[in-house]
């Protein structure tokens, strides 16, 4: 039962993600990307990470989408030129495929998945002793991978940083009121009386 | 796994409903077109431009904005959850994961990145 609708699922994952490159549209592929995410967070239910599942509907396709939207509407890409450069960056494009094919299959041919946390404890025994999936991951991620967690959030600190430096423009004309400004104004200097 | 049969049958349901509206109205609706008809139209006017236009920059910082927080609340979650298990070490954690992002809130209102002029 589970086999029967992992293979059906991946395969619509499959599908859809190649209609995320080949459709002419942008925003069609856009639509298609949400679609993939939704196939994905199934695939993550099958094999029980329901706290994943549900990050992923929340995160990426609540607000990743968003913002893919935003960049296609921002760049304004016309259809027929996307056509054109195909078959000019096409031999440049398959050659990058086949090194990061062939990174991605040195890097994982001999890796085995170990238990790096210090405590003796492991994921799926957790859930097998009746921990919901959320709580066994709340158990490890604040103590046992601290510096990975606060990785994480200077991470974010950097995002939030970065995207404000880069799109908040100061010579923006922004009429906004200064109210330390106005009150610090001194009357008599401000008002003329003639 | 049999917990997530409703939400397959709902899904099921809330295609066949959405797909028999289109089907059922594309097969009994009468067609009358013509030219003028299926065109685009913008108030009676043509249409002045693409309707993909550009728009400002700050749309876009709001929603990364949104992002960083809506990651921030999703790291809550699984803490709430475990919250009698992680210790005072995982509260102090989080209270430290905490400031560093208020930090960054701070940042963000201080430079007005949420005002709107």
């Amino acid at each position: 039962m589970n086999i029967i609708a992992f293979y059906i699922i991946s395969s619509i994952t499959v599908l859809s993600c190649l209609s995320v490159v080949f459709s002419s549209n942008p925003v069609h592929s856009v639509l298609f990307l949400i679609f993939t995410f939704f196939n994905v967070s199934i695939l993550f239910l099958l094999s029980n990470a329901e706290f994943l599942a549900m990050t992923l509907i929340i995160v990426y396709v609540g607000a990743v989408a968003v913002l893919f939207l935003f960049v296609v509407m921002m760049l304004n890409i016309n259809e027929v030129l996307i056509k054109e450069g195909f078959l000019k960056y096409f031999p440049f494009g398959f050659i990058l495929i086949t090194i990061f094919l062939l990174e991605l299959f040195f890097v994982f041919k001999d890796i085995t998945l170990k238990n790096t946390s210090s405590s003796k404890m492991n994921i799926s025994e957790l859930l097998n002793k009746g921990n919901t999936n959320t709580e066994s991951i709340g158990m490890f991620l604040y103590t046992d991978f601290f510096i990975v967690f606060q990785i994480s959030g200077f991470l974010l600190l950097v995002a939030m940083i970065g995207a404000i430096v880069l799109a908040k423009n100061e010579n923006l004309n922004i009429k906004s009121q200064k109210i330390i400004y106005q009150k610090s104004l001194d009357k008599k200097r401000v008002i003329k009386l003639k | 796994m049999i917990e997530y049969l409703p939400i397959i049958i709902f899904l099921f349901m809330a295609t066949a409903i959405s797909l028999g509206a289109i089907l059922f109205s594309l097969v009994l609706g009468k067609k009358n077109l013509y030219k003028e008809k299926v065109s685009t139209y913008e108030c009676g006017f043509e249409p002045f431009q693409d309707s993909r236009s550009k728009f400002e920059v700050k749309f876009y910082l709001v929603a990364i904005l949104f992002i960083i927080f809506d990651l921030e609340i999703i790291f809550l979650f699984p803490w709430a959850v475990a919250f009698d298990q992680v210790g005072l070490f995982g509260f102090l954690s989080m209270m430290f994961f905490l400031l560093v992002l208020t930090i960054g809130f701070a940042y963000e209102w201080m430079k007005g990145a949420l005002d709107w002029s």
